[in-house]
């Protein structure tokens, strides 16, 4: 038995997956390091369609992306890349001050502020 | 093989700011403690010079350039030279308070050029690759200088609730985005649109929503507005001023953009979407003000009612240029009036300590120049003449109610003036009716002063004669039509 070859479509469900899978994470993790994780998931999922869209050219008729002929999507992905290790950068710093002003990582328990 | 550029003179302003920054980060580097008053003073005279590369761009375009990625027009320099004038005045609020600061004076003077650049390059987005990179810019300095105050848990706390929020915000719209790419087969914000109207699906509209999701955080719409308050409030208050006015503005300058191309994905169906959201965010901001004791928390719920006024901009801008004119207007008289609110909430703050509304009490009697000033910046942010406030609302409830059916904006607008009457009032009453304390107002610095003055000066000439206003406003709303 064969497989059928690994095409657009399997990326795009892959994507879909991490993205939701990261998004559940964001919103139900009660640690900030968890939170952190969860937002690269998002990051990522979003860098695989923009690379499988790149190879594998667009969904739509009119798009005009031939397999491999468009570099946008690579180049996107690596800016993402490095700005997601920015962002990490500065999430950790945050979470490392609160921990010492508060000594705490859970964000539900940061709360001196409401309404 | 077509040139990656012509004209490097387009971003002489990006490059006039970002050169400043990295000055200021060089001379914090090189100088020692005790010339702190000298690094404020080059980050605020840079922000002022970079004003003139700026203006000399005045007419220029609308051209693009580097293949399209960076987009001059009146409306980005317009744009442009706002934040830019923003920024200095910061600048001027921020010098003496964060003075005592034991480490981090010249970084933070350098992040908040970070941030002026973000803010000019959001102006200019002509790609998505541009949009998210200068919206990710904006996001990450703004979290830093959110959580600036390293020691206080509050200033903490708002630096945490700004990222997690921001960071999952932009993780939706990068998908978003990366949906977009895929089914247009580009990244330029001008092609999306053809494209998207020729092989529309639900799709289109879900990675449309999604980016909207992301922008909307970024002004604090509803129902992505949660973050403000307790960001506003937590943040250090000249951090908060310009929080309040510098990404909202760019902000809506990227909606104005972005959904003028993502709308093609279901045409009928997003003005009324943004017409509903532009109501529910004028609502939600202004009736849970109403119960703020806190003055800064109170300001920030009326930034999210802002976003709801301008957003009136956005959507009636689809039908009739005048929406445009209107929103830039506005735009210009919210920065002045917002950051002059904050600049008088900064010096009561430093004398009481806290930025209660009771703190306000009596400072009529203490301060009568000052509860003026107040007074000025509080009837124009509810849009009472003389005042550049409400020149800025007739023109946006004009614009609406010039296009069919969208009267009920401009009702609902003007049902949301009446009720952010009762809690701006509210300050007046506690400075002009309770009584005052013992103490007087120690000396304000001069810094802050002239931020005051700059602020008081503009909100009153552009209540009083706006023409001027009005015609940059006209200009700025033209170039964006014919591109």
């Amino acid at each position: 038995m064969t497989l059928p070859p690994v095409g657009l479509p399997h990326y795009l469900v892959l994507a879909a997956l991490l993205f939701a899978m990261g998004l559940f994470a964001v919103i139900t993790r009660r640690h900030a390091i968890g939170l952190l994780l969860g937002i690269e998931l998002m990051l990522n999922a979003a860098n695989i369609n923009l690379v499988a869209f790149s190879r594998y050219g667009g969904l739509g008729p009119t798009t005009g992306l031939g397999p491999g002929a468009h570099l946008d999507g690579h180049i996107f992905a690596l800016m993402v890349i490095a700005l997601a290790a920015c962002e990490a950068a500065v999430g950790l710093a945050i979470i490392l001050r609160l921990y010492q002003t508060l000594a705490t990582t859970d964000p539900n328990k940061v709360r001196a502020m409401k309404w | 093989m077509p040139k990656p550029f012509s004209d490097i003179s387009l971003i002489s302003p990006e490059l006039v700011v970002a050169a400043i920054a990295f000055a200021v980060l060089v001379a914090d580097l090189v100088f020692p403690r005790a010339w702190r008053k000298e690094i404020a003073l080059l980050a605020g005279l840079g922000l002022v010079a970079a004003l003139l590369p700026t203006a000399s761009l005045w007419g220029r375009g609308p051209v693009s350039e580097f293949s399209g990625a960076f987009l001059v027009d009146n409306l980005a320099l317009a744009l442009k030279l706002l934040f830019t004038a923003a920024g200095a005045m910061t600048v001027l609020m921020s010098a003496d308070y964060f003075m005592g600061l034991r480490k981090g004076f010249g970084e933070y003077f350098a992040l908040l050029c970070f941030f002026v650049l973000a803010l000019c390059f959001m102006a200019s987005a002509g790609d998505l690759i541009v949009l998210y990179i200068a919206f990710e810019l904006s996001s990450i300095t703004g979290y830093l200088l959110a959580a600036w105050l390293r020691d206080d848990p509050k200033s903490n706390e708002a630096g945490l609730k700004y990222f997690i929020y921001g960071a999952a915000a932009s993780g939706v719209m990068l998908f978003g985005i990366s949906l977009l790419y895929g089914l247009t087969g580009t990244l330029e914000i001008r092609g999306l649109a053809d494209r998207l109207a020729a092989n529309s699906s639900v799709l289109g509209g879900v990675a449309a929503a999604m980016v909207l999701a992301g922008l909307g955080y970024k002004i604090a719409m509803w129902p992505f507005h949660w973050w403000a308050p307790d960001v506003y409030e937590g943040a250090p208050t000249p951090v908060t001023a310009f929080l309040s006015v510098g990404p909202k503005i760019a902000g809506l300058a990227l909606i104005v953009r972005v959904m003028a191309a993502i709308q093609a994905s279901a045409p009928d169906a997003w003005p009324a979407v943004i017409a509903l959201l532009a109501i529910i965010t004028m609502f939600t901001g202004n009736l849970l003000a109403i119960r703020q004791a806190n003055v800064k928390r109170m300001l920030a719920y009326s930034s999210i009612a802002h976003a709801g006024y301008l957003l009136i901009g956005v959507v009636v801008a689809w039908f009739n240029p005048t929406g445009l004119q209107a929103l830039v207007f506005y735009a210009v008289v919210y920065v002045f009036m917002n950051l002059g609110a904050f600049a008088v909430a900064l010096i009561v703050e430093a004398q009481s300590g806290n930025s209660l509304i009771e703190s306000f009490a009596g400072l009529a009697q203490r301060a009568p120049v000052l509860a003026a000033a107040m007074t000025v910046f509080l009837l124009s942010l509810t849009g009472i003449p003389p005042t550049g406030g409400f020149v800025g609302k007739l023109l946006l409830f004009g614009a609406a109610i010039s296009v069919p059916k969208l009267w009920l904006l401009a009702l609902a607008g003007i049902v949301n003036t009446a009720i952010s009457l009762y809690y701006y009032m509210n300050i007046a009453r506690a400075m002009f009716l309770m009584p005052a304390g013992e103490e007087r107002l120690e000396r304000v610095p001069g810094a802050l002063t002239a931020a005051l003055v700059v602020a008081i000066v503009a909100v009153l000439a552009m209540g009083v004669a706006p023409q001027a206003l009005t015609v940059v406003a006209e200009v700025s709303s033209r170039a964006l039509a014919s591109l």
